[in-house]
C-alpha cells in the first residue's frame, strides 16, 4: 500500500484533437446511417507531433492559471517524460526525445517511449502515478493515430488524437526548496490518484505483425467472455486499493479496442451498487477511438467538467484490463482546460480521397519538382533549440527578433551578445500570404504567409497549416504548431508551421 | 568608404550570345564554344590572346573554372568561376572588368552558361546544401507573388486591375520577343489571354513567370584606351554595382513587400558612379530582371524610372513599350528568353551592346546613348542585386 506524506496525482492535463475530420457517411460503401465523424491527423501530423500539441496544452496556462512564466516552472520541474503510442513515428529511435526537445525540458529530464501495444498508454500513466515524485514531476503523453484498411470498421471507428498529463505530488520535487524561490512553487494536485487494479491473461484479440500497416482481429465474440472476467477482477482490486466503494464513483470511463466488451463493462456501472456513477462521454461519435490514447482523452474530458471531490474510475480494455481511480480536488477549478467535446465542434471537413492520400494509402501525382532531400543530423542537432523549440535570438539594444537565431543583429545598434528568444507560444498575425501550386508538398498546394508576432515584436516567413485557402485573410491571428514537414530516407523532418487561432 | 567605380576605364569590344532554347542536343560545353566563338571572331582575338577568364554558372559541371578551361582548351589561363544567384552572369562581367581596371590584365573574357533542361523538373532547381530542415521550401513564383496584393493594398489599386497591369508587362515582353531570333518564345500573348489562365502562385499565372531555357553568352573586355583596336563601336562601362542583401525583409516587421530595397541601393550606387541624376530621362533603354511580371513593375520604381505608386499607370500608358519613352526589355526579357541563370546577365548586356551600337534591327530604339542592366537574385525580403550602366561614348 502506498504511504505517501502528501497527495499525488494529476497537476495539469491537455487533450489535443486534430483540426480535420472525416464524416463516417463519406466512407465507402457510403451509408447515410453512419453517424458522426472521426478526427483525422493532418498530412503533417503523426503521433509525435500530436503528443507535442497535447504536452503544450498541458503545460500552457490556459484555463485559469495566469499565462506568465508558470509554463517554464512546470517544465523545469519535470524529471521524466513518458510517451506512449501504438503507432510510433520511429521505431528504435526514441520519439519522446523529440517531444522533450519541442517543449524544451531540462537536459537532465529522462525521455522514454512506452510503445507497441494499445495497453501501453494507460500502462504508462498508471506506472507514472504509482511511483514517487522525489526527483520531480512526470509528464505522460499518450497518442493514437488509428487508420485501418479502407472501408474497415477500424477506419470507420478509429480516431486520431493525444492526451498529456503532468503528474506530481503536492510537495513538489524534494529538491525544490534548494532552487530559487521562483522555481519552488508547490504543485496543486487537481485529481489525486487513489489507486488502481489490473488483470491479465494471454488470448488473441487484435494483432498487427511489425511492418504491417493495419490491425487484424479475431472473431469478436471470442474475447468477450474473457474481458468480462478480467474487468470484474481489475475493478474489484482497484476499488479495494483505492479504498472506494462502488457507490462513491461519480464518473466512469471505459475505453478499449474491443467494443462489445467495452459496452458490457459500461453496463456494470448501471448496476444499483454504482448508484451515483455517470458514464463519461466516450468521445467515439465525433472523435473516434484513439487507441492507446483513448483512456487519456476521456479522462481529459472528465477533468474539464468534473467538480471538486468527485471520484473518477477509468478502465481500459486491451489484452487485459487496467483500472485507475482518481478523486478531484478543490484545485481543479483553477486549471480547467477547454473540453475536448468543445474542440470537436470546430474543424474542417476533408473528403475521403484526401484522407486516403494523407495516410499514404492512395498515391497521387506530385508536382514535377524535386522532392526535398533528407535533413542533416549534425545541422539539426546544432540547431536543436531552433528546430524543435522555435527559439530565436534578439538584439541586445533594439530587441530585434531573428528567426532563425542569428549571432549578429541585422540592426547595427546591437553590439553585444544576442539574447535567447523562445517564440513557440507567442501568437502572430498574417501580414501577407500566397498559395504555391508549383512547389513539392505531400498535400499541395502550399499555403505560405509572412507573419508578425504580437506587437510587431518580430517577423517570420512560414508555411501555414490547418487552413483552407479560402479562409486566408491579411490580419488573421495565428499560432505556432509543431509539425512533420516531410519525410526523406525514413527521416522525419520536424519543424514549426503557423495555423489560424480559432476561438 | 565609397564605391568609386571605374567609369569609362573599361570597354566591351566583342560579344556573343546563342539562341536561348531547350537545347536538348547541346551540352554546356557546346554552348560555351558557340557563345564565345562569335566574340573571338569579331575582335580577331584567339582564346590564347585573352589573359584571363571569368565563368559565371550556378549549375554547370563541378564547381571549378575547368568547366570553361576544358571545352575551350585554355592552356595556362586563369579561369575564375563565380556564382551569385540570378546575377551570376553579370557578376562574371563585373569581376572581369575590375581585373582589367586594376592593370593586372590587358584582355579578359566573361562567359555565362547554364544547362537547366537536363534536370527533368519544371522550373529552376537549386542544389541545396546540407541543412537542418527548417528552411522554407517555396518557389520563387510564390515569393514574388506576395508583392502583388501588398502593392495593390498600399497604393489603393484594385487587385484585379493590378493583375491586368502585370499581364500588360508580359504582353509587352512577348511582343518584343517576336522581334528577336534569339528569344525562345516568339509569339504575341495578349494580356486578356494571360488573365484567363489559372494561377500557379498567388495571382500569377505561368505567363507571369520567366520561362526556363538553356543558354550562354560571352563578352570580351579591354581597357578603354585599347578599345578601338578591336572594334569601331566599343561600349564603355559607366558603372557596376552590387548589393548582397542581409535578408532584412524577412526579419524586419516593417518591410511591406512593395519594393525591393537591395535593387534601389544598387541602382543609386550605379547612378552615382555614372553621374546620372535623372535616370528616367538619361537612360535610353534598360534590360531589367523580369523574373516575374510583378517584379518588373516594382523595379520601375526601385530603379527610379517611375515615382513610387505610379509605375502601374505608366505601364498602362505604354511608357516602357518599345516605342515608349523608356523602352524596357527590348529583347523580350527573361519572359521571352527563359532564364539560364549563369547566362542571363550577359544576355542582357548583349542586348544593350546591340542597341547602343544601333544593331538591334526591328527592335532598335532611337538615338540611344546610355543603357542600364539590372539583375536580381533571391526573393523579396532576401535578395541580391546588380546594376550596370553602359554608354556608347566616353563622357569626359
Amino acid at each position: 500500500m502506498t504511504n505517501k506524506p502528501a497527495k499525488s496525482g494529476i497537476i495539469a492535463y491537455g487533450g489535443y484533437v486534430p483540426h480535420w475530420y472525416l464524416e463516417r457517411s463519406d466512407i465507402p460503401p457510403a451509408s447515410t446511417s453512419a453517424k458522426g465523424s472521426r478526427r483525422v491527423a493532418g498530412f503533417d501530423e503523426d503521433t509525435t507531433t500530436m503528443g507535442v500539441a497535447a504536452a503544450r496544452l498541458a503545460l500552457s496556462g490556459e484555463g485559469g492559471d495566469s499565462k506568465n512564466s508558470s509554463d517554464q516552472i512546470l517544465s523545469n520541474q519535470i524529471s521524466e517524460l513518458w510517451f506512449s503510442t501504438a503507432e510510433p513515428a520511429y521505431l528504435e529511435k526514441t520519439n519522446a526525445a523529440i517531444i522533450h526537445s519541442a517543449i524544451r525540458l531540462d537536459q537532465t529530464a529522462s525521455a522514454l517511449d512506452f510503445g507497441g501495444a494499445n495497453r501501453s498508454g494507460i500502462g504508462a500513466l498508471k506506472s507514472a502515478l504509482s511511483s514517487n515524485f522525489d526527483l520531480g514531476n512526470r509528464l505522460v503523453v499518450l497518442a493514437g493515430l488509428r487508420t485501418g484498411m479502407p472501408s474497415s470498421t477500424d477506419e470507420m471507428n478509429g480516431g486520431d488524437g493525444a492526451a498529456a498529463f503532468l503528474l506530481g505530488s503536492e510537495d513538489g520535487p524534494e529538491n525544490s526548496t534548494e532552487n530559487s524561490t521562483e522555481n519552488s512553487t508547490e504543485n496543486s494536485v487537481i485529481a489525486t490518484y487513489l489507486g488502481g487494479g489490473s488483470a491479465t491473461a494471454e488470448f488473441l484479440d487484435r494483432w498487427r505483425d511489425s511492418g504491417e500497416p493495419h490491425t487484424r482481429q479475431w472473431e469478436e465474440r471470442f474475447a468477450e467472455q474473457i474481458y468480462g472476467e478480467l474487468f470484474e477482477t481489475a475493478l474489484t482490486q482497484a476499488l479495494k486499493v483505492a479504498g472506494v466503494k462502488p457507490e462513491d464513483i461519480d464518473f466512469a470511463a471505459i475505453t478499449g479496442s474491443h467494443q462489445r466488451s467495452v459496452k458490457r463493462a459500461q453496463a456494470t456501472f448501471k448496476k444499483p451498487a454504482f448508484e451515483k456513477s455517470q458514464m463519461a462521454d466516450d468521445l467515439l461519435e465525433q472523435l473516434g477511438n484513439t487507441g492507446a490514447a483513448h483512456p487519456g482523452m476521456v479522462l481529459c474530458e472528465i477533468l474539464s467538467v468534473a467538480e471538486p471531490n468527485k471520484t473518477i474510475a477509468v478502465a481500459h480494455l486491451a489484452d487485459g484490463v487496467e483500472v485507475a481511480i482518481f478523486k478531484t480536488t478543490e484545485a481543479i477549478e483553477n486549471s480547467r482546460r477547454t473540453p475536448i467535446s468543445k474542440n470537436l465542434e470546430q474543424g474542417n471537413k476533408i473528403d475521403y480521397l484526401t484522407y486516403l492520400r494523407w495516410r499514404k494509402i492512395l498515391k497521387t501525382q506530385p508536382p514535377n519538382r524535386p522532392e526535398p532531400p533528407r535533413i542533416s543530423a549534425p545541422a539539426a542537432a546544432r540547431q536543436r533549440d531552433w528546430k524543435y523549440g522555435f527559439v530565436g535570438s534578439r538584439g541586445d539594444k533594439t530587441d530585434m527578433l531573428h528567426l532563425p537565431p542569428a549571432r549578429v543583429s541585422i540592426n547595427s545598434d546591437d553590439t553585444g551578445e544576442m539574447s535567447v528568444a523562445p517564440m513557440a507560444d507567442i501568437s502572430a498575425k498574417v501580414v501577407t500570404y500566397t498559395v504555391d501550386r508549383l512547389v513539392y508538398s505531400e498535400s499541395p498546394p502550399v499555403i505560405f504567409a509572412i507573419i508578425n508576432f504580437e506587437g510587431d515584436s518580430g517577423r517570420f516567413a512560414v508555411e501555414m497549416t490547418d487552413v483552407d485557402e479560402t479562409e486566408l485573410e491579411i490580419g488573421m491571428p495565428v499560432e505556432m504548431v509543431f509539425r512533420r514537414l516531410y519525410t526523406a530516407e525514413g527521416i522525419h523532418n520536424y519543424f514549426y508551421k503557423a495555423r489560424p487561432i480559432r476561438e | 568608404m565609397a564605391s568609386h567605380g571605374i567609369k569609362d576605364q573599361v570597354a566591351i569590344v566583342g560579344m556573343g550570345c546563342i539562341p536561348f532554347r531547350e537545347h536538348w542536343d547541346k551540352s554546356a560545353d557546346d554552348m560555351l564554344i558557340d557563345a564565345t566563338t562569335p566574340a573571338f571572331e569579331s575582335t580577331g582575338l584567339l582564346a590564347k590572346d585573352i589573359d584571363a577568364y571569368w565563368l559565371g554558372t550556378a549549375m554547370a559541371g563541378a564547381g571549378s573554372g575547368m568547366v570553361l578551361a576544358q571545352p575551350l582548351k585554355l592552356k595556362g589561363k586563369p579561369v575564375t568561376r563565380v556564382e551569385n544567384f540570378c546575377a551570376t552572369g553579370s557578376e562574371a562581367l563585373r569581376n572581369a572588368a575590375y581585373a582589367l581596371a586594376s592593370g593586372a590584365y590587358d584582355t579578359v573574357m566573361a562567359v555565362g552558361v547554364e544547362k537547366v533542361k537536363d534536370s527533368g523538373y519544371q522550373g529552376l532547381t537549386g542544389a541545396p546544401a546540407y541543412h537542418d530542415g527548417t528552411k522554407r521550401n517555396l518557389t520563387a513564383a510564390a515569393m514574388f507573388s506576395l508583392v502583388l496584393p501588398s502593392y495593390a493594398n498600399k497604393y489603393g489599386v484594385d487587385e484585379d486591375e493590378l493583375r491586368k497591369v502585370v499581364a500588360k508587362i508580359s504582353e509587352k515582353s512577348h511582343h518584343n520577343g517576336t522581334l528577336n531570333s534569339l528569344a525562345q518564345f516568339r509569339r504575341e500573348m495578349p494580356a486578356e489571354e494571360i488573365c484567363k489562365l489559372p494561377p500557379v502562385a498567388g495571382r500569377l499565372s505561368v505567363f507571369d513567370c520567366a520561362g526556363v531555357a538553356d543558354g550562354a553568352a560571352a563578352a570580351i573586355l579591354v581597357r578603354a584606351e585599347d578599345a578601338h583596336k578591336y572594334t569601331d563601336k566599343p561600349i564603355f562601362i559607366k558603372a557596376l554595382s552590387f548589393v548582397a542583401g542581409t535578408g532584412e525583409g524577412l526579419v524586419d516587421p516593417e518591410y511591406d513587400f512593395t519594393h525591393l530595397p537591395e535593387c534601389e541601393m544598387a541602382a543609386n550606387d550605379a547612378y552615382e558612379q555614372a553621374g546620372i541624376t535623372d535616370p528616367r530621362n538619361q537612360i535610353s533603354m534598360a534590360e531589367v530582371h523580369d523574373c516575374f511580371s510583378i517584379t518588373e513593375l516594382v523595379l520601375m520604381e526601385d530603379l527610379g524610372f517611375a515615382e513610387r505608386g505610379t509605375a502601374w499607370k505608366e505601364v498602362l500608358d505604354g511608357t516602357f513599350n518599345l516605342d515608349g519613352e523608356l523602352p524596357i526589355n527590348t529583347d523580350g526579357g527573361l519572359k521571352s528568353f527563359g532564364h539560364p541563370v549563369g547566362a542571363s546577365g550577359l544576355r542582357m548586356h548583349y542586348e544593350c551592346w546591340l542597341q547602343l551600337r544601333e544593331e538591334a534591327g526591328e527592335r532598335q530604339v532611337k538615338n540611344p546613348d546610355k543603357a542600364l542592366v539590372h539583375n536580381l537574385g533571391g526573393y523579396p525580403g532576401e535578395m541580391l542585386s546588380f546594376v550596370s550602366i553602359l554608354g556608347n561614348e566616353l563622357d569626359s
